[in-house]
């Protein structure tokens, strides 16, 4: 699939290029204003494209309005029709597929029990709590069959708790059905855990597609780096025996790169923090400790830098100010593109 | 259960408001209310008594139950035919993402600013049968005969539509506040064209302020005094110019009271039938 949308100012979407494949979970993923929700309505029928086309196993279909497309859309809003009850929503895309009634009727129980609500069929959408609308949305955009279900921030209008079990029942669902999915979201936790692949936006382009644990543990550029998880950024000067930052003197690393500057990436869980008498490592003093269960991260002044290093908690954490050491792995450093420099 | 101590002050501040109510509302209700139980003696005498015979004068000759029933068809359709007309322009303003948008609607409400009898000699100057529109008519050559518009029911319902038309807009396009885009493209999204929208979406979603405008409309129309009067031309009999004929020609006040009476009544069911019917609706479509 390909997309180009001209906006205002500056385009919306500058040249994405997607393939989907089929039965895959992809999400576009970015910071608001990046262009993920045009491209997925695009996609949907909802945005006409400036340029660009949208293949569907092999249709282009970039002419086809939307209530031709049979693709399922959930909407961030759920876009439930209050007028219906449940059972009414969930039939509407069958009653417009003009199929028989008792068809109709027996693939709308048999969705509402996957996503359990076969004992709401009746009730009123204004009855229903957020979770409960939600699957709905998600039933009624399933039983059509589409040939692809977008879901544009299907999960943002709920609260913390509940967003994390739809997210798994979601994903099942969609595996379940084999369908092709599309889905949009801000939120990075939300993408690595709900999808095969993750295509990072930023300005309207993809930054960077890829399996969640290439983007994490490769990302393209610091935007990708920052974006997804934390991230520690040394800027240096990459040379033949490794990147040269100042204060840390030469950091040993392997890099296809070529040589120039270049800025370091180190994952705060890639940082160790050694025991105070070790002649390894760097010398630094704790910043500051946030203690969150099962996990304290510290902020660690060393070298001139400051570094956010993530340890297993066992006991209280170190006082402000207590003397450690850090080390890393050579094979930890990854080097990106000089940041400021795209 | 405590409740909530208010002060007297609270009330206090109603006083104004009651007042003015009691002295311009209730009180002269209660006077008409009164009235239409004397007695009228010709001439302008009114005996002070208790008698139903001005209502029994209403209720059987058939003159003033034709003219209750103009009253209420003139209301009806104007309501109705106002209520279409209104319709797609309330949604295009509720709809628009124009950035006149402010402006369309101040345009569509303008004609609110010029008073009504002065667009009533408006229209009597374009549907007279040597008005603008038979003139033109003629020049096109596509009648000979003037159509008769004015001094007829149908010229008073085309005046009225024109009049009560931003009335509607507005009431219209409060109630469509609440239209939400997504509900559309989601219905568009599961299979549904623009027609199929428009009726299992759109059209249930506006009823309520479809509902408001009518009534408002309704009302409007079943108490027009100026309009029916001058187009009417004297041939168009409505309650209202009857009205006033029998309190200020006839100086039957008795009479008028009476039909006074039998107009709020019209009112009273208008507002009831419309309340239900709008709770109703408004649950409906509120998905509680």
């Amino acid at each position: 699939m390909r997309k180009e949308y001209p906006g205002a100012q500056a385009p919306a979407v500058d040249g994405v290029d997607l393939r989907v494949r089929q039965g895959e979970m992809l999400a576009l993923l970015g910071p608001s204003g990046c262009g993920k929700t045009t491209t997925l309505r695009m996609v949907a029928g909802l945005v006409e494209p400036t340029a660009g086309t949208i293949t569907v196993a092999g249709r282009d279909v970039t002419q086809v309005p939307v209530h031709r497309r049979g693709m399922g859309m959930v909407f961030q809003s759920f876009a439930l029709l209050p007028h219906l009850s449940v059972a009414g929503n969930v039939a509407f895309g069958l009653d417009m597929r003009k199929l028989p009634a008792a068809e109709k009727k027996r693939r709308v129980a048999e969705i509402l029990d996957r996503v359990q609500l076969g004992h709401l069929a009746q009730r009123r959408i204004g009855q229903l709590s957020g979770g409960q609308q939600q699957r709905v949305a998600l039933a009624r955009a399933l039983v059509v069959d589409p040939s692809v279900l977008l879901l544009d921030e299907p999960l943002s209008a709920l609260d913390a708790k509940l967003r994390e079990s739809l997210r798994t029942e979601i994903r099942e669902m969609q595996l379940s059905s084999g369908t092709t999915a599309v889905f949009v979201t801000h939120d990075q936790d939300e993408a690595l855990s709900m999808a095969d692949r993750v295509a990072v936006m930023d300005a309207g382009r993809v930054a960077q597609i890829g399996t969640p644990q290439e983007i994490y543990e490769n990302p393209a550029d610091v935007f990708v780096a920052t974006f997804i998880g934390r991230a520690n950024l040394l800027d240096g000067v990459l040379g033949t025996s490794g990147v040269d930052v100042p204060g840390l003197g030469t950091l040993p690393v392997t890099t296809s790169r070529p040589p120039g500057p270049v800025t370091a990436l180190l994952r705060p869980q890639a940082v160790q923090l050694l025991d105070s008498p070790s002649s390894q490592g760097f010398a630094g003093n704790v910043r500051s400790a946030s203690y969150t269960g099962d996990q304290i991260t510290y902020r660690i002044d060393a070298a001139g830098h400051t570094f956010e290093v993530d340890t297993v908690a066992t006991g209280a954490p170190l006082d402000r100010g207590a003397a450690v050491r850090i080390a890393w792995e050579p094979a930890a450093v990854k080097v990106l593109p000089p940041r400021n420099a795209t | 259960m405590t409740r909530t101590w208010r002060p007297p002050v609270a009330w206090g501040l109603l006083v104004p408001g009651l007042a003015v109510l009691l002295f311009a509302y209730a009180a002269p209700m209660l006077w008409v209310l009164r009235m239409a139980f004397n007695r009228f003696i010709g001439g302008g005498g009114i005996e002070i008594t208790f008698t139903v015979d001005s209502f029994a004068d209403v209720f059987t000759d058939p003159y003033y139950l034709r003219v209750a029933w103009t009253t209420v068809k003139l209301g009806l359709l104007v309501s109705v035919v106002t209520v279409i007309v209104a319709y797609p322009l309330s949604l295009f303003l509720v709809r628009t993402t124009s950035r006149f948008r402010g402006l369309l609607t101040i345009l569509a409400i303008a004609p609110m600013l010029v008073s009504s009898v002065a667009r009533t000699y408006g229209w009597m100057v374009v549907l007279g049968n040597q008005g603008l529109l038979n003139s033109v008519l003629k020049g096109l050559g596509l009648t000979d005969t003037p159509v008769q518009l004015a001094n007829q029911f149908s010229g008073v319902v085309i005046a009225l539509v024109q009049i009560f038309l931003p009335y509607a807009v507005l009431a219209m396009t409060s109630g469509f506040g609440r239209l939400d885009d997504t509900l559309e493209q989601a219905a568009a999204s599961l299979g549904a064209g623009r027609i199929t929208r428009f009726l299992r979406v759109t059209l249930p979603l506006t009823l309520p302020g479809v509902l408001t405008g009518l009534l408002l409309v309704f009302v409007l129309s079943i108490s027009a005094y100026v309009t029916p009067r001058l187009i009417g031309g004297g041939r168009v009999f409505v309650l209202a110019s009857e009205i006033y004929d029998q309190a200020t020609n006839q100086l039957n006040w008795p009479l008028a009271a009476a039909l006074s009476l039998v107009l709020v009544v019209v009112f009273g069911v208008a507002v009831t039938v419309f309340g239900l019917l709008q709770r109703r609706v408004e649950r409906w479509v509120s998905g509680r």
